[in-house]
This record gives C-alpha cells, structure tokens and sequence, in this order.
C-alpha cells in the first residue's frame, strides 16, 4: 500500500470538494427556489454535491464547473421532484402569445420600474418574489440562470438540456410573465394605471392542451 | 416607431441585455432602442427586473447547511478512500510475485522504484496502476528488510552514536514498551486526524499484521498517532511502530540523523536505545518508524510512504 497515492488522492478529492463548495450559496439559493423548502433544498444541494464528487472523472477540467454542477442539480430535481418530466414540450412550440409585446406605454413602464413613492419598491420586490414562485419551473430556471447566476445561453441550454432557441423562448416569457404579474399587482396598488392583465395565458394553454403534449411527445420521439 | 419593428424586437431585446448578440444584431437593437421609447422603456423595466430578481433569489446557504455539505463531503472523500485501500489489499498478492522476481534481479538495491514490476495485463483500470506499483515498491523493501540483506558494518557507519532528541526517545520508549492499541479499526485510527493535525492513514503491508493505533502524547503537548504492526519471521514476532505526526509542530532534532536518498525518499536514519528510528516527510505528513529490524531496513521500509510514480 502507498501512503502517497492516498495521499494523493485524497488531496485530489479535497481539492474539488472545495471548488464545488465555493458554488454551495449559488446552488442552495437557486435550490430554494425550485423545491421552495429549505430542507428540500438541503437535501437537493447535499445529492447534487455527493453526485459530482462521485462523477468528478467524467468533468472535464478547465470547463465551467458551476454550470456542471448545476446541470447536476436540475436533472436531480427534474428525477427528484418531477418524475413526470418538465412540460417542456409545449413551451418548445412558437410563442403562442405573441401578444405579450406591446402590451403597456412607456410611462407605466417607468412607473412599474420606478415607483414615484419609494416606499412602494419594497412592494414590488416582494411581488417579483412572489410572481417568480408562481412561475412554471422551466421558465423560472432559465430565468433564475441568466438574470441571477449569469450563465450564457449555451450553458443554460447544457444545464437544462434544451436548444438555445429554446432558452431564448422560455426566457422571454418568463420575464414576459413576471411583468405581467407585477403589472397586475402595480395597478391593484394604484401605482400605474390600466386594464388588468391575463397573467395566465401561457399557463392555460398548456393546461388545455393534454393532448397535444402526448401528440408533440410522440413527435418529438419519432424525429429523434 | 412601427408596432411591426417593436414586436419583431421582443427576443432581441432580452438577449441583448443578457449581452448574448453579436455584433451586428447588437447595432441593429441600439439603432431600434435610441428611436424608440418604448423600447428603451421596455430595456429599462427588464434591467430593473433582472436587479429584483438577484434581490429575490439571493438566499446564503446558512452555517449549519454549509457544516452539513462539508461533512457529507468529507464522509464521500473517507470512502472512496477507503475503497482505494482495498483495491490496494486486494492487488497487493500480486504485486508481491512480481516484486519477487524484481528482488532476485536487483538484490542489494531492492527499493529502488526504478525496479518497476511489469505491468499485469488484467488490470482494468488505470487507478489501480498507481497502487499496484506503489505496493509492489514497498513489498520489495519490506522482502528486504526481512531479510535483512545488508551487513551492519555498512550502516554502522553512518549512525551517529546517542541519539539525543528527547522525541525521538519518546518514539522509541513508546515503541519498546508499547500500549495496547486502542483501535485496531483503520477507519477508526483515522479519526486520529483531528488530533493529530495532519490525516492518519494506516499504510497495509502485504506480510505484516496492522494490530492498531493508538494516541500518544508527546513532549511539548503535542500528539502523534502510533500504527503498530507486526511481522511474523518464523517463530519470531518484529515490531514495527509507525508515527504520525505534524511536522510543523514537532521538529524531530535531525542532526543526529544520517539524511538518505531513497528513491526520491529523503530519509533519515539513526539508532537509538537499541532501536532503529528512520524518519521521512510526505505531503506535509511527519512519519516515524521505531523498529526491531536493522535501520538500512527500517530506511527502506519508510521510504515507500514516499515513492512517486
């Protein structure tokens, strides 16, 4: 037996237990916010650690660690948590709401984005926490891994396992769908002014669309 | 500003502020942002929103979630650790046929890793490769330390008589009047760390017999965790105790110890009370083995925690 390659190895592992560590406040905020329980999210940040550790020969050294691991972390959750898989198919369609776009002036947006009373921005922020929970995982991830951790669109598009168009689109309306949920808070405020919003046009179509979901499954199945 | 030009902005909008344009899409969305307000307003709320945003997720792991990862980390590290050393155990027969063969062809010179052991062809993976090699270097010194091939007249010359230190008489009177082990488990012995100061791995030889470790106080305060084996020659039991120590706090006084180059071990070598003390550093890790074999062999014996392939 030799004490130096123990060592070694043991050195080797230690090494990348703490780079993957340095990512550990990233993971378990964005954890959080996919399982919304903090023991949940430990329990998700703990499977995702152990997994990379155990499959750290398979990452290739000098390439983005963070999104590795995080590419961890959202398949585990989707194994985890949603069995059923993500409803991923729908949401790769066109933009079924075109709509979205062009929907308030440019005074109410500045309203939305800079209340005239200051003390409304502690509201809206805690509205946008609140819209964000509501939003439907897949477009919530993509949303939470470019605005908050930064990633390009080729490394959400790695993590998520989806095309970059794809990125692009559930970016898109996610944000869409965040504005429009803090739209419809700002006017119930008073702070802009307006007719209300349907918040749940995307939702709704892809709850009414059960069929088409398998239709685009078996299609999607085929071409692959 | 046509509604058409807006509406056809909605994507190129997000990924320029996510800076994911290149540079003539870039040009175009500028042009389009510095013609129209409510684009820019639109830019504007999305910039705001992504700031919102950060503010919303932003949750640090807490302390005690922090302690939890670095623990199941280190638990994950100890058993692949784990898993190495019975790799280790388990090529460790085979290493010893080869290293036979190496010793007939480099008699007096038997821990020289140059005498690298031919490669078996069954070995699957590359990890055990390092291992293998590694155990069959050891095999070879500790096959010559038994033997004890070299006359005593050579080593005799090179050990300053008295050995001084009063830590290297610690290691030896805690070698000849040893305590019982207090944990004959190596999983347990390396639970030693925190004690220690440095990691406590229990190195297996293939013909001697781990009995335990235990934890010994030293002068100054210091610890150290004693591994101590046994090696069966016919009738005879030797005893072999290996040190674990931190070389940063306990400097063992080396000028009563003939420095060696092993290998690429650097190993010091002396006598003391009747014992044979050899010294070597690896990795930041202090070893000390006080023996009942001759120091050339106690030499070579330490030397292999420090072979590099």
């Amino acid at each position: 037996m030799s004490l130096t390659s123990v060592t070694e190895k043991k050195k080797e592992v230690d090494g990348f237990a703490e780079e993957a560590v340095g990512h550990l406040d990233a993971l378990y905020a964005v954890a959080c916010k996919l399982t919304r329980n903090p023991s949940e999210a430990e329990d998700l940040v703990q499977d995702t650690l152990l997994k990379a550790m155990r499959a750290r020969d398979q990452f290739n050294a000098g390439t983005n660690l963070k999104a590795w691991l995080f590419r961890i972390l959202t398949n585990t959750f989707i194994n985890k948590y949603r069995r059923g898989g993500l409803e991923r198919s729908v949401l790769e369609g066109p933009d079924a709401d075109p709509l979205v776009d062009g929907w308030v002036s440019a005074s109410t947006m500045r309203h939305l984005r800079d209340p005239e009373q200051q003390a409304l921005q502690p509201i809206v922020e805690g509205e946008v926490r609140r819209a964000l929970d509501a939003l439907p995982t897949d477009f919530k991830l993509a949303v939470i891994l470019c605005d908050v951790e930064e990633f390009s669109y080729e490394e959400i598009a790695q993590i998520m396992g989806c095309p970059i168009g794809t990125v692009m689109s559930r970016l898109h309306r996610g944000r869409k769908l965040l504005q429009r949920s803090l739209y419809n808070h700002a006017l119930a405020l008073g702070i802009v002014k307006g007719e209300p919003m349907p918040e749940t046009a995307t939702h709704a179509s892809v709850i009414e669309k059960p069929a088409d979901l398998a239709a685009f499954r078996t299609k999607k199945r085929g071409a692959a | 500003m046509s509604a058409d030009a807006c509406k056809s902005m909605g994507l190129l909008l997000g990924a320029h502020l996510d800076g994911q344009l290149d540079p003539v899409k870039t040009l175009e969305v500028e042009d389009h942002v510095a013609a129209c307000e409510v684009c820019r307003e639109r830019l504007a709320l999305d910039r705001a929103l992504r700031g919102s945003l950060k503010k919303a997720v932003k949750t640090p792991a807490p302390d005690v979630v922090r302690a939890r990862m670095l623990a199941a980390m280190a638990g994950e590290s100890a058993r692949e650790t784990r898993r190495e050393e019975d790799d280790l155990v388990a090529v460790s027969s085979t290493a010893a046929l080869v290293a036979c063969d190496g010793l007939d062809a480099s008699a007096d010179r038997t821990s020289t890793p140059a005498s690298r052991p031919q490669r078996p062809s069954m070995l699957r993976h590359w990890r055990t490769m390092l291992p293998l090699a590694s155990a069959a270097a050891l095999v070879m010194a500790w096959g010559a330390a038994a033997k004890q091939p070299v006359a005593r007249g050579a080593t005799d010359t090179m050990v300053p008589a008295g050995l001084s230190d009063d830590l290297l008489r610690d290691f030896v009177g805690q070698h000849s009047h040893s305590l019982p082990p207090e944990q004959a488990d190596p999983k347990q012995v390396r639970q030693f760390e925190r004690y220690v100061g440095v990691p406590v791995r229990v190195p297996q030889f293939s013909n001697a017999h781990f009995v335990g470790g235990r934890l010994v106080p030293l002068h100054g305060g210091e610890r150290a965790a004693m591994l101590q084996y046994e090696v069966k020659q016919g009738a005879d039991v030797q005893r072999v105790t290996v040190f674990v120590y931190d070389p940063r706090k306990i400097q063992i006084g080396g000028a009563n110890l003939a420095p060696r180059a092993i290998g690429t071990a650097e190993v010091r070598v002396g006598q003391t009370d009747g014992y044979s003390v050899a010294l070597t550093q690896h990795g930041g890790v202090g070893y000390a083995m006080a023996s009942d074999l001759d120091p050339e062999s106690s030499a070579n014996l330490v030397s292999a925690v420090d072979h590099e392939q």
